[in-house]
């Protein structure tokens, strides 16, 4: 069968060929997932050159947990991945600059920016009426669940630090388990190091060391979202099969615990919710896929994107970063304890999503209301007011 | 759990439901002409019809609906011209075995051909489907160029052909439960052989030729025989 509209049809390409590519892009991905690394321990190194001054100055402002939730909501807006700024949070951690204290409400404000990738994503309906409903209504209610976890579980965060002590006995629990950040060395780690190590000497012999600073900044930040980008992109192609396998499982069997496994190990698998979420958009649009049944793929997909956090607390310094990063997962994996076992509860979401996309349906400007003000507006003037 | 995370190649899983519908065609036909020329009980070959007809509506929507994800997932790098040509083709399989329903349907309103006085010319005609929708399911399995050159002119023929019948039965002074039967049956037949055409055409034609076979615009090799636009 054909491959265009120009040419006659084509038969896929063989099984050799696919092998290959596969073992080429995981190959890519491994490759990227070590700039990846490199990337966060240049952010910690860029961090620890500013000295505590600085960094005092600039973290000051976040010490307010409503200002680090804005904070965290902002930064994943702009760069339109909460894999960025759980990375970034977790170097900052692990340059033990920033206090997990901190740093917890900014991952929660990370997973509630993260859903303005699907929310733009069903502007693509916006002149499609009932398509629109239903696509609105299928990014907002990630939206929702995430507004309402946060809700109750940063109170609780700040007045008994909940998710902080769970992640804190659960980092205690596997550290002699797992590779994790210290001050001790590992294999990984030594290998993380040394390229850092020798951009430090390069620094040192064009006597740059003034800049130092500013340089390991831009080059770990520029690596964390490149070869993020990078991953997931190589990842997406050598899962699109997999992936396709599974959102048709979902379509068949509904949903369900098997329905968040999936949304789980899509995103482990891509390092990215948004992909997995976004996907769901135009399928809910399309009216095959309900929202009931998309609901769990989107809570799994919070948990799966937390392996991020995981994944580069592996570079850090301090024992901290896999605290914060056992954090992320603590925040996800109660907000749906709490939230998606009750009938009643789960309805929530739902409900505040139909009816969202109901009235943005009827009046469009409500749209841009509703985006701007949720994911611009309200945490620019809270970080303003604090 | 993790069966459902197998590896897929879904545009090869569509093509195989596609040759599976085509199969089912050919029972389907079958039935139906079992049915209305009296070799099969009418109510036993309709529950059997029925029940391969609903299946082939099913696997038209399962089609459309693994083309929807497929496209969604793979996003950039989908290859959009072989997914809307498989959704045309889902559609035309899907109407011939509407059409393969609607002849049973005669044979239920009490049509039978059984002692007709024309049965060896209906009878030849009723081969000659049967023939090409085994053929054409051989062609697109293999994607045989050659085959579909050589099958498509000939369904042309063939169209031709019912439609010379159909006007001489619906322009007949004989009775209406002589002639209307016959002119829906070869109604039927043109409708079954156009249908088979348009998914032939498929295989040889770009997409936005598909349903509309011109030899001089078949996608071919250049030392085919035949003319290209290039």
């Amino acid at each position: 069968m054909g491959d265009s509209g120009s040419q006659a049809p084509d038969r896929a390409p063989t099984d050799a060929a696919q092998r290959t590519e596969t073992s080429l892009r995981l190959g890519l991905a491994l490759l990227f997932l070590y700039l990846f690394l490199v990337g966060v321990k240049s952010l910690e190194e860029g961090i620890s050159s500013f000295g505590s001054d600085f960094v005092d100055r600039v973290f000051s402002s976040v010490s307010n947990p409503i200002a680090g939730l804005a904070a965290g909501v902002l930064a994943t807006v702009l760069v339109q991945s909460s894999s960025v700024t759980t990375a970034t949070i977790v170097g900052l951690v692990g340059s033990g600059l920033l206090p997990v204290e901190s740093a917890v409400p900014m991952v929660m404000g990370a997973n509630i920016g993260t859903t303005v990738t699907n929310t733009l994503a069903s502007l693509g309906h916006v002149r499609q009426g009932p398509y629109f409903e239903r696509a609105f209504a299928a990014a907002t209610m990630h939206d929702y669940f995430n507004l309402i976890a946060v809700a109750i579980l940063l109170p609780l965060e700040v007045a008994f630090g909940l998710v902080s002590r769970i992640a804190t006995w659960m980092a205690d629990a596997v550290g002699d388990i797992l590779p994790r950040g210290g001050t001790g060395s590992s294999p990984i780690k030594d290998a993380i190091s040394a390229p850092v190590s020798w951009v430090e000497d390069t620094i040192a012999s064009l006597g740059w060391e003034a800049s130092s600073g500013a340089i390991f900044l831009t080059l770990g930040l520029a690596l964390i979202f490149a070869a993020l980008w990078m991953i997931t992109r190589q990842m997406k192609r050598v899962m699109s099969g997999r992936m396709e396998s599974a959102i048709n499982s979902i379509l068949g069997k509904g949903a369900g615990i098997g329905a968040l496994f999936a949304g789980l190990l899509m995103t482990v698998a891509v390092q990215s919710s948004s992909i997995t979420t976004s996907i769901l958009v135009p399928l809910v649009a399309a009216g095959v896929l309900t929202l009931q049944n998309a609901f769990p793929v989107t809570l799994g997909a919070n948990i799966g994107t937390t392996i991020t956090a995981l994944l580069a607390s592996l570079a850090a310094d301090s024992p901290d970063a896999l605290v914060i990063a056992l954090a992320h997962v603590t925040f996800n994996v109660l907000g749906i304890l709490i939230i998606y076992p009750w009938p009643r509860i789960r309805a929530i979401p739902l409900f505040l999503a139909e009816k969202t996309a109901a009235a943005a349906t009827r009046r469009k400007s409500l749209v841009a209301g509703y985006v701007v003000g949720l994911f611009v507006l309200s945490p620019l003037a809270i970080l303003l007011i604090s | 759990m993790f069966s459902i995370f197998r590896d897929t190649n879904q545009l090869a899983t569509v093509e195989q439901q596609i040759t599976e519908m085509l199969a089912s065609c050919q029972d389907t036909f079958r039935l139906a002409t079992s049915a209305l020329f009296g070799e099969e009980d009418v109510t036993v070959a309709g529950d059997q019809l029925d029940e391969a007809d609903k299946d082939l509506n099913r696997t038209e929507r399962a089609i459309r609906r693994e083309l929807l994800v497929h496209g969604t997932v793979r996003g950039a790098e989908v290859d959009l011209g072989l997914m809307l040509a498989y959704m045309s083709i889902a559609k035309d399989i899907e109407r011939i075995g509407d059409y393969c329903k609607n002849i049973w349907n005669l044979a239920q309103m009490g049509v039978s051909f059984k002692d007709a006085d024309d049965l060896e010319e209906m009878t030849r005609h009723r081969q000659r489907v049967a023939s090409l929708l085994e053929r054409a399911l051989q062609a697109f399995s293999e994607q045989d160029g050659d085959a579909v050159h050589e099958m498509i002119p000939a369904i042309r023929e063939d169209l031709q052909h019912y439609d010379a019948h159909i006007i001489q039965f619906v322009g007949s002074d004989l009775p209406g439960r002589y002639s209307a039967p016959r002119a829906l049956w070869y109604r039927y037949l043109k409708r079954i052989s156009a249908h088979l055409s348009n998914t032939l055409s498929s295989v040889v034609m770009p997409l936005d030729r598909l349903d509309f076979y011109k030899p001089s615009k078949a996608v071919v090799e250049p030392d085919d025989g035949y003319e290209t636009d290039e």
